[in-house]
């Protein structure tokens, strides 16, 4: 139990805002910048707003811990589950992870709407990290975890909203790595189907994995 | 390598994070790791495809038959192009075939990242998938216009040379091309939204430098090397022959220039997205 699972030191990350870096550059801004006006361009540059999402964040979690992350509106919480599944590049600091990462920042990203169901518990899984006969093992599994197994084989534009999450989670919730990294997407669905979920996250933990999870209401 | 070294220790994968700078290499070893997700996205673009257009697989051989058909009015007949002591509409086809993976190849490619990014900024994986996979897709239906291929060839009654076999190695040929050029403008389309605007304009623009109306051997001696830069003229000249056996197309010189050309084009595409790829996920 007291292996270590995600050591981070003074993780930093810096991101630039407001116009014109923000909207997306055209060539011509680009030359502008560089060849009509070169002094400008060089002060511009420094002048830009940069923020910093993180700064000086340390912490370290241990394996079969769950460390949940609180904090108000773009306070940097997603930001840094983006660092420590490498969605992202940190612009300073150091993390160590210990295990494959499995990050739900979204449910069912990389779902195509003309997909079935099943097609789409495929891609997303394997999207999740998972490997083809992982997601052959678990489909069944994975069917009734979701309860739309008489839908299927219908393309998800057709699933009421409900339904798209249900299948969405239930592919989650499959995901067998080291480190769960869960960022607020509870926060939608039935209360029902939130508990059926807040269940198997706490069964993720006491199996000796580790779960870092954003939330809002303790 | 750099960002995300990774070490087995007793059988814990170790991931360190930390800022990177400077051009590395694409991570061979992350990209093998995830060959299946290669497999399930090209599969994805396939299918998607094929479920949400009409006409389906029939669109990949309408738009070079088509074209086919209008070269072979204007540029053939009109014109009177010379074709190599072969019928025009099979000179043609046979070059519009890895024209049209090539062209195609373009303009999914570039969009790939662009299209993807709900992807990119949710899940970590390596983003070559993208658009590595959107030109593997187009390989249904280059197959697909194949057969139609194989079928005019039997229609006109001219039999495959012994050269056939190399015909693979033009294939890959394009494709080396396809991706390299893809990974170019998939990542400045990230940056850079202008590339939307550009690619079909280059892509229109190459058409006319890749002798597929007309053949090589319509440009003077002296300009050959310089027109072999492009490489698919070295793609378009072993199709024709490979298949049709024209002698002018025939392996020379000009092939290694294109080859030369093609692997330039794809590693420094390699090099330059893997620059860019850091700044994907907050860019996009
Ligand atoms: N790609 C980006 N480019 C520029 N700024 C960004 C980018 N992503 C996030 N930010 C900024 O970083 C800060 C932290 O954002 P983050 O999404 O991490 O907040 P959060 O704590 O998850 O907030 P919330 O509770 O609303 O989800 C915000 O000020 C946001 O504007
Ligand atoms: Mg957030």
């Amino acid at each position: 139990m007291s292996q270590i699972s995600i050591r981070a030191e003074k993780l930093g990350k810096q991101y630039r805002i407001g116009a014109p870096l923000a909207s997306y550059r055209t060539l011509r801004e680009l030359m502008g910048e560089r060849f009509s006006n070169p002094a400008r361009g060089l002060y511009q540059r420094e002048k830009n707003n940069h923020i910093w999402a993180l700064r000086d964040v340390s912490f370290e979690v241990y394996q079969g811990q769950a460390l949940g992350v609180i904090g108000r509106n773009g306070a940097g919480k997603s930001t840094l589950l983006k660092v420590i599944s490498r969605v992202t590049h940190p612009t300073e600091g150091f993390a160590e992870i210990h295990g494959r990462v499995g990050s739900l920042l979204e449910v069912g990203t990389g779902f195509h709407p003309e997909l079935t169901g099943r097609e789409n518990v495929y891609l997303n899984g394997a999207i999740l990290g998972m490997k083809r006969t992982e997601i052959d093992r678990k489909f069944d599994e994975i069917v009734d975890f979701s309860e739309v197994a008489n839908f299927i084989d219908t393309p998800v534009k057709r699933y009421s909203s409900g339904m798209y999450l249900r299948l969405a989670f239930a592919v989650a919730a499959h995901l067998e790595p080291e480190i769960l990294v869960v960022d607020e997407v509870l926060a939608v669905g039935d209360a029902e189907f939130q508990r059926k979920c807040l269940g198997k996250m706490s069964d993720v933990a006491q199996q000796g994995r580790t779960v870092l999870f954003v939330s809002h209401n303790m | 390598m750099e960002r995300s070294l990774t070490v087995n220790q007793s059988d814990v994968p170790v991931t360190i994070i930390r800022p990177s700078k400077g051009w590395t290499m694409i991570n061979l070893r992350d990209l093998w790791r995830y060959r299946e997700l290669i497999y399930f996205m090209t599969w994805r673009d396939i299918k998607v495809r094929y479920k949400q257009t009409l006409l389906g697989a029939a669109w990949a051989v309408l738009r070079p038959f088509l074209t086919m058909v209008v070269f072979s009015i204007f540029f053939g007949e009109l014109a009177g192009v010379p074709s190599d002591d072969v019928p025009y509409p099979i000179f043609a086809f046979a070059a519009l075939l890895p024209w049209e993976l090539f062209s195609q190849a373009l303009s999914v490619g570039s969009r790939s990242l662009v299209q993807n990014s709900n992807m990119i900024t949710k899940v970590y994986f390596p983003r070559v998938i993208l658009p590595l996979a959107s030109v593997l897709a187009g390989v249904v239906d280059f197959f697909v216009a194949f057969l139609v291929l194989a079928g005019m060839m039997f229609y006109y009654g001219i039999a495959p040379t012994s050269a056939v076999w190399t015909l693979p190695l033009y294939l890959f040929l394009t494709l080396i091309t396809a991706i390299g050029v893809s990974l170019w403008l998939s990542a400045m389309n990230v940056l850079y939204r202008d590339v939307g605007y550009v690619t079909p304009f280059l892509t229109q623009f190459w058409l006319f430098i890749t002798p597929i109306a007309y053949g090589a051997s319509l440009v003077p001696e002296k300009w050959r090397f310089l027109y072999a830069i492009n490489p698919m003229v070295g793609a378009v000249n072993g199709f024709r022959w490979a298949l049709l056996g024209i002698p002018s197309a025939a392996p020379n010189g000009m092939l290694y220039i294109s080859v030369g050309v093609s692997l330039l084009v794809l590693i420094s595409g390699l090099f330059y997205f893997r620059r860019m790829e850091r700044q994907f996920a907050d860019m996009v």
